[in-house]
């Protein structure tokens, strides 16, 4: 109950780091780009934040406790992520246009004629998708209209739509005309953290030490926070929790994928794994309306095979992984990677 | 920083999901524990395809997700059926088949 309004608002503002809102002014001496960051991947972080943020919906309907919220809530997101699919394929045409997911670069390469023109009918698609998301009917025929309840945040709606229409705007509208890319001095999150400086070659990148000084405690973090949920996976008796549970994982394993340099993957597994998939099980869970289990220690039903036999499974895993020589200095640093590794250019 | 240590992390995920699909009797949780295996999978391409500095490991990965969405979609399928006739998730009270 808690949580669910957080959610949507949370994520809606995430999305909005990335949208170019100009160029960069210049106030009171200092330049200000009206852009938080520039992440060359930000089509997949808007697509990636707002699919999370369908959790708010679904989360909400669940705590009311009551059927229909519950089945309203249902229904919102699976409109949602149902139109996610034919917004996100509208949004490939521009994609395969521009050749680059950057919105900045989008917007840029608007500069002499703006996108809606060379592709009227994915915006047409975009626009029509989008329109039916903040209706009060949600684009359901009139006798069904009473039967979706009043959902009591209006916040989280609102704020929801406006990536969508910001995210519009990039696309087939550009922004006032910007300068090249030296007017943009913020470093991308998500390149700044755990990438190598040589991978960004025209801006500065972060400086060596501080990434492998700050590898292994992210490793530590991400690991940590991996392993605590899918404890939770296995042991939590309420399955709504263990959905849950699991969302936590995907998220965690998706930070030690961008780790290890696949940033496309790690937006993957958020917007698809984590986006769709999870809500998926959430669906069944609640629709069913499954109840958790009686507690793992019952008299006459022994668990300890079980225990045993995933002891020696990871026994054996630690063999193999060990004994291949594997403990010997990083490997990584024996090979370099190839340029535009993790990324469409390799 | 070691590159085996990702290893083990998967290694030891996949341990939990070993876990959870032995011990757990509700089909869902058992599901769940499934997608937690195919992920400490995942993590593990991911590393050794760091290591070597190719993509074949990405090209993998992608194939498990997609397939994981698929199988994903269909077994919850075959849980809503299995509900609807017995109205229980637990494993162990689909034996019909016992002798």
């Amino acid at each position: 109950f808690i949580i669910a309004p957080a959610l949507p608002v949370i994520t809606a503002f995430l999305a909005l780091a990335v949208i170019p809102f100009g160029d960069t002014v210049r106030v009171a001496g200092h330049d200000i780009p009206l852009q938080i960051t520039d992440v060359n991947i930000a089509v997949l972080w808007i697509l990636g934040t707002t699919s999370m943020g369908v959790y708010g919906i679904v989360l909400g309907g669940w705590a009311s406790n009551s059927k229909y919220p519950l089945l309203g809530g249902l229904r919102s997101s699976a409109q949602m992520i149902s139109y996610e699919l034919a917004q996100g394929i509208s949004l490939v045409s521009v994609i395969v246009m521009t050749g680059t997911l950057s919105l900045a670069s989008i917007v840029r390469q608007q500069e002499h004629l703006w996108f809606i023109v060379p592709q009227f009918f994915a915006f047409v698609i975009y626009r029509e998708h989008d329109g039916r998301l903040g209706r009060r009917d949600h684009g359901l025929p009139r006798r069904l209209e009473r039967s979706v309840p009043a959902r009591p945040r209006l916040v989280p709606d609102q704020a929801e739509r406006l990536p969508l229409l910001l995210r519009l705007a990039p696309r087939h509208l550009p922004a006032p005309p910007l300068r090249p890319a030296d007017g943009l001095r913020v470093e991308g999150a998500l390149a700044g953290l755990a990438s190598e400086p040589h991978r960004h070659g025209h801006r500065a990148g972060v400086p060596a030490p501080m990434t492998t000084l700050f590898e292994p405690f992210l490793f530590a973090m991400f690991g940590g926070i991996a392993i605590g949920c899918a404890l939770g996976v296995v042991f939590h008796r309420n399955p709504v929790h263990c959905a849950l549970l699991l969302v936590g994982v995907l998220l965690s394993v998706s930070g030690l994928f961008v780790m290890l340099h696949a940033p496309f993957i790690a937006a993957l597994q958020v917007i698809v794994y984590a986006g769709a998939i999870m809500v998926l099980f959430l669906f069944v869970v609640m629709l069913l309306n499954v109840k958790g289990e009686a507690p793992l220690l019952t008299p006459g039903a022994w668990k300890g095979f079980g225990f045993f036999f995933a002891l020696i499974v990871f026994v054996e895993l630690l063999y193999i992984v060990l004994s291949q020589g594997g403990t010997e200095g990083t490997p990584a640093a024996a090979v370099p990677l190839p340029p535009g590794f993790g990324s469409r250019s390799s | 920083m070691p590159l085996y240590w990702y290893q083990v992390l998967a290694g030891l995920l996949f341990t939990i999901g070993v876990v959870g699909v032995l011990v757990r009797r509700s089909a869902l949780i058992i599901f769940m524990s499934i997608e937690l295996m195919l992920n400490a999978v995942n993590l593990s391409f991911l590393a050794f395809s760091r290591q070597h500095g190719t993509m074949e490991g990405h090209i993998f990965v992608f194939f498990v997700m997609a397939v994981a969405a698929a199988e994903v979609a269909v077994g919850l399928a075959i849980l809503v059926a299995i509900f609807r006739l017995k109205s229980t998730a637990n494993v162990d009270d689909v034996r019909l088949l016992k002798g």
